[in-house]
C-alpha cells in the first residue's frame, strides 16, 4: 500500500493542505488535535468521548442493525489516531471522521451490495417459479433497512450523509471528495430509486 | 373549488407529494388531502410509513460508560499492536504474502467444493465483541439491594444517630470512619466498589433506584463504579463540592479544612458547587481538580494506590482479575504503555503544595473498631487454615500462595487471579473445592462479577456439598443473586438456606435483614 493510498483510506489527504485552512477548526478543537498529536491520551479519550456517538450512529443508519458495529467503531477510531499527526485541519474532525467512517465501510458496503444483488436475483427467480408463495411481511423500520440495502453504496453513503446526518451537500462533497454537482446528482438518484423501490414493494 | 381538485388526488399524486409530506414542507390544504389519501389507501399508507422510516433515521442505543470503556481500552490495544508490526515495507510484504496464500487456498477450495457458488459474496465472518455488561440493563429494583457490605479492612460503622452496627452488612444511613492506620473496602448496592483511606469519616446517606448518596467529611476515598444504562448516579457530598457519577474509577478527598479534590483515573466526573446546582468542573481521566483553587494538576501515587484495590481490567473479551499492575483504561501520566512496566513503582510520587486554607489533616483513631465479622475475614481464613490440613501437599502449597495475597490488606484484591490460576490448575479436584468458594468470594467482592461467582457457588456445592462451609457457600449464592438484582431468584436461594439451616444457621439474620417475608413464611416471627 502506498502513501497515496493509506491516505486515501484514512482521509488524510488534506495533509498538503496550506495551513491557512486550519481556520475550519475551533480554537478548542485545534488545541485537542495538538494535544493529541503531542501523544496525551487524555486528549484521544475526550475525542473518542465526544465523538464516539456520532460515528456509531451513523454506522447503524448505513449498515443497520449490526453485530459488526462496534468493531467497526474501535477500527475507525484506530484509523483515526493513527493517523492524527499527518491531520492538518483542513476540516473539522466531525468531518475528518465521517470521511474515514466512509473509506472504511466503503468496501464493506460495495460486498454486501452485490451480495444483496444476487439474492435479490435468486430471489426473483424462485418467486417466478413459485408465486403463491408470499415472503414475510416486516415492519416499517426494516424494510426501510432493506430498501436501503438496495441501493447502490455511492448513492447511499450521500442519502445517509443528507437526510440523516443533516450534512449539506457542501459538507458531503468534503467528506466524500467529489464535486459538490456529483453529490446533488446522487441525492436525487437516492431519492428516485427508494421511491421506485417503495412502490415496487 | 377544492372538491374537484380533491377528487383528482390519487395515488400518483400522494407519491409526489410522500417526501415534501415527510417533511412538513406542504402546504396546509395540498397536507390535508394527502392525509385524507392515505386514511382512504392502504398501499399508500404502507408506503408512507416505509419512507417515513428510511427518511427519519433512528439512533442505536446508548452505550454504558463501562462499554464505553472497554471499547476505548480495545481502541489503545489495537493501536499498540498496530505500532508492534513493525514497519511499512515489512507489513506490506507480509500481507502480500498472506493474500497470496488466502488466494491460493481459496481457488483450491473452490475447484474441490461443488455447491452453491453464490458463497462467494458471503462475508468472511468477522470479530465480534460479546459486550456481555450491556445485555444486563443494571438498575435497584428492589430494597433488598439497598444494602453495603464490608469487605475487607478495619473501620468504625455506626448508624448516623451513633448506634453502632454489628454486622458486616449496612444499610444507609450509616456513618464509615477509618483511623489513621486503617482502611476499609466496602461494596454498595453490590455495584460499587470503595476503598476507604486512613482518617476518613464519610456516611451513607442514600440510595434509590435514581441515586446512591454519600456525604464525605473528611479524608480520601477511592470509587470504581461500571455503571449499568438504569443503574443509578452516584453523587458525593463534600462540604464546599458535590461529585456527580456516571460511571468511572476515580477518588475524592476532603481534608481538615473543608477543601475537596477529585482525581479521575477513569471516565468523567462532574464537579458542582455545594448546593449540586452549578457545575464548576467536568475532570476528565488523568486529572486531578481542587475545588478551593480551581486548578487542575496530574493525578498522583496516593491516588492510585488507593484505588489499586479496585482496578479489575476490562478487556475485549469479557473482565480479567486484577494482577497488582495499574489497568491500561487509567488515565495516569507519566507511565509507559507496556502493560508489565504500569506498576506503582514507576510512578513518581507528587508533591502536591496544599491550599493555603487547608491544615495537615490529624487523623482521629475512631473508638469500638469493627471489622468484618461474618464470613470475611475470620471464616476465610479458618477455611484456608483448614485446606492446609486437609488437602493434598501440592494443592496446599498452590494455594498457600493465594492465601499469602490474601493475608495483607494491601495484596488481597490480587488474590482473585492468584485463585483463578489455581483453579484452572486443580479445577477438577475435589480436594480443590474450597478454592472455588474463595475464588466465588473475591469475584463478587473485587470484581462484581456476581454471575461468575454465582457460578463457582454451584461448583463448589456440587463437588463438596457435605463441606463444612457448604452453608458459607449457600449464603453467598443467595447473596450474590440479590446483589446481581435478580429477586426471584435470591428469594428461591433464600428459602433453600433456611429450609437447610434454619434456625441456628449463621446467616440467617442477614436473610431476614433483606427478605422478612421469608422468614415469615416458615413462622419464624
Amino acid at each position: 500500500m502506498t502513501d497515496g493510498e493509506i491516505a486515501q483510506v484514512l482521509g488524510t489527504t488534506d495533509v498538503v493542505a496550506p495551513a491557512a485552512s486550519s481556520s475550519a477548526l475551533a480554537s478548542d478543537e485545534q488545541l485537542l488535535i495538538a494535544r493529541a498529536q503531542a501523544g496525551d491520551p487524555r486528549a484521544l479519550r475526550e475525542i473518542h468521548d465526544a465523538y464516539q456517538g456520532q460515528v456509531r450512529a451513523h454506522l447503524h443508519r448505513l449498515l443497520g442493525p449490526d453485530s459488526e458495529i462496534d468493531d467497526l467503531v474501535q477500527v475507525i477510531f484506530v484509523r483515526a489516531f493513527t493517523a492524527i499527526k499527518r491531520f492538518r485541519g483542513g476540516s473539522t474532525l466531525a468531518t475528518w471522521l465521517y470521511r474515514i467512517t466512509a473509506n472504511t465501510t466503503s468496501n464493506l458496503l460495495r460486498q454486501r451490495y452485490r451480495r444483496k444483488r444476487l439474492k435479490a436475483a435468486v430471489q426473483w427467480f424462485n418467486q417466478g417459479r413459485r408465486a403463491e408463495v408470499q415472503g414475510p411481511t416486516l415492519d416499517a423500520r426494516r424494510q426501510a433497512h432493506s430498501l436501503l440495502e438496495h441501493l447502490h453504496p455511492d448513492l447511499r453513503h450521500v442519502f445517509v450523509l443528507y437526510h440523516h446526518e443533516g450534512l449539506t451537500l457542501q459538507e458531503i462533497a468534503e467528506i466524500l471528495e467529489k464535486p459538490i454537482s456529483t453529490i446533488g446528482d446522487r441525492l436525487s438518484r437516492a431519492r428516485k430509486r427508494l421511491r421506485e423501490l417503495v412502490e415496487s414493494e | 373549488m377544492n372538491a374537484p381538485l380533491h377528487s383528482r388526488y390519487g395515488c400518483l399524486e400522494a407519491q409526489e407529494d410522500a417526501e415534501a409530506a415527510l417533511a412538513d414542507r406542504l402546504p396546509e390544504a395540498a397536507q390535508q388531502r394527502y392525509q385524507e389519501h392515505l386514511r382512504e389507501c392502504p398501499r399508500c399508507r404502507r408506503a408512507h410509513r416505509v419512507l417515513d422510516a428510511l427518511y427519519r433515521p433512528v439512533a442505536p442505543a446508548e452505550r454504558s460508560s463501562a462499554a464505553l470503556e472497554r471499547e476505548f481500552s480495545g481502541i489503545l490495544r489495537r493501536m499498540a499492536a498496530t505500532e508492534g508490526e513493525g514497519s511499512w515495507a515489512s507489513r506490506a510484504a507480509s500481507s502480500l504474502a498472506i493474500v497470496a496464500l488466502a488466494a491460493t487456498a481459496m481457488l483450491l477450495t473452490l475447484m474441490l467444493i461443488p455447491g452453491q457458488r453464490s458463497n462467494l459474496y458471503a462475508l468472511a465472518p468477522s470479530w465480534i465483541e460479546i459486550d456481555t455488561p450491556d445485555t444486563i440493563y443494571g438498575g435497584i429494583d428492589h430494597p433488598a439491594q439497598v444494602y453495603g457490605r464490608i469487605i475487607s479492612g478495619q473501620g468504625e460503622v455506626v448508624a448516623t444517630d451513633g448506634e453502632p452496627l454489628g454486622h458486616h452488612v449496612f444499610p444507609t444511613e450509616t456513618r464509615l470512619r477509618t483511623a489513621a492506620d486503617e482502611s476499609m473496602q466496602l461494596q454498595l448496592v453490590g455495584k460499587i466498589l470503595s476503598n476507604i483511606g486512613p482518617g476518613t469519616d464519610v456516611a451513607w446517606t442514600g440510595a434509590s433506584p435514581h441515586a446512591v448518596s454519600l456525604d464525605l467529611d473528611r479524608g480520601l476515598v477511592a470509587f470504581r463504579y461500571d455503571r449499568l444504562p438504569a443503574d443509578p448516579l452516584l453523587n458525593i457530598q463534600t462540604p464546599d463540592a458535590r461529585v456527580r457519577i456516571r460511571g468511572t474509577v476515580f477518588t475524592v478527598e476532603v481534608d481538615d479544612a473543608g477543601h475537596t479534590t477529585v482525581a479521575v483515573l477513569r471516565g468523567r466526573v462532574d464537579v458542582l458547587d455545594a448546593a449540586g446546582k452549578r457545575v464548576i468542573a467536568d475532570v476528565r481521566a488523568g486529572y486531578r481538580f481542587e475545588v478551593a483553587s480551581q486548578s487542575y494538576s496530574d493525578v498522583g501515587r496516593r491516588e492510585v494506590q488507593l484505588a489499586l484495590p479496585l482496578s479489575q481490567e476490562s478487556s475485549g473479551h469479557g473482565d480479567e482479575l486484577a494482577d497488582g499492575r495499574i489497568p491500561s483504561s487509567w488515565v495516569v501520566s507519566g507511565l509507559p504503555s507496556d502493560p508489565t512496566q504500569r506498576t506503582l513503582d514507576n510512578l513518581i510520587e507528587i508533591n502536591y503544595v496544599p491550599h493555603p486554607r487547608a491544615r495537615v489533616a490529624q487523623a482521629r483513631r475512631p473508638t469500638g473498631a469493627l471489622g468484618p465479622d461474618d464470613d470475611g475475614q475470620e471464616l476465610l481464613e479458618m477455611l484456608i487454615r483448614d485446606a492446609e490440613s486437609t488437602r493434598a501437599e501440592a494443592i496446599a502449597d498452590s494455594l498457600a500462595r493465594c492465601k499469602e495475597l490474601h493475608a495483607s490488606p494491601e495484596t488481597r484484591y490480587r488474590a482473585a487471579l492468584c485463585l483463578s490460576n489455581f483453579i484452572r490448575k486443580h479445577g477438577d479436584n475435589r480436594l480443590a473445592a474450597e478454592g472455588l468458594l474463595l475464588l466465588g468470594i473475591h469475584r463478587m467482592d473485587y470484581a462484581g462479577d456476581h454471575q461468575a461467582a454465582i457460578d463457582d457457588f454451584r461448583r463448589f456445592l456440587e463437588l463438596a456439598p457435605d463441606h463444612p462451609e457448604a452453608e458459607l457457600a449457600s449464603y453467598r449464592l443467595w447473596l450474590a443473586a440479590t446483589e446481581q438484582g435478580n429477586i426471584q431468584e435470591a428469594k428461591r436461594l433464600g428459602r433453600d438456606y433456611l429450609r437447610a439451616y434454619y434456625p441456628r444457621g449463621r446467616y440467617v439474620y442477614q436473610i431476614d435483614q433483606r427478605f422478612p417475608e421469608l422468614l415469615a413464611d416458615r413462622g419464624g416471627r
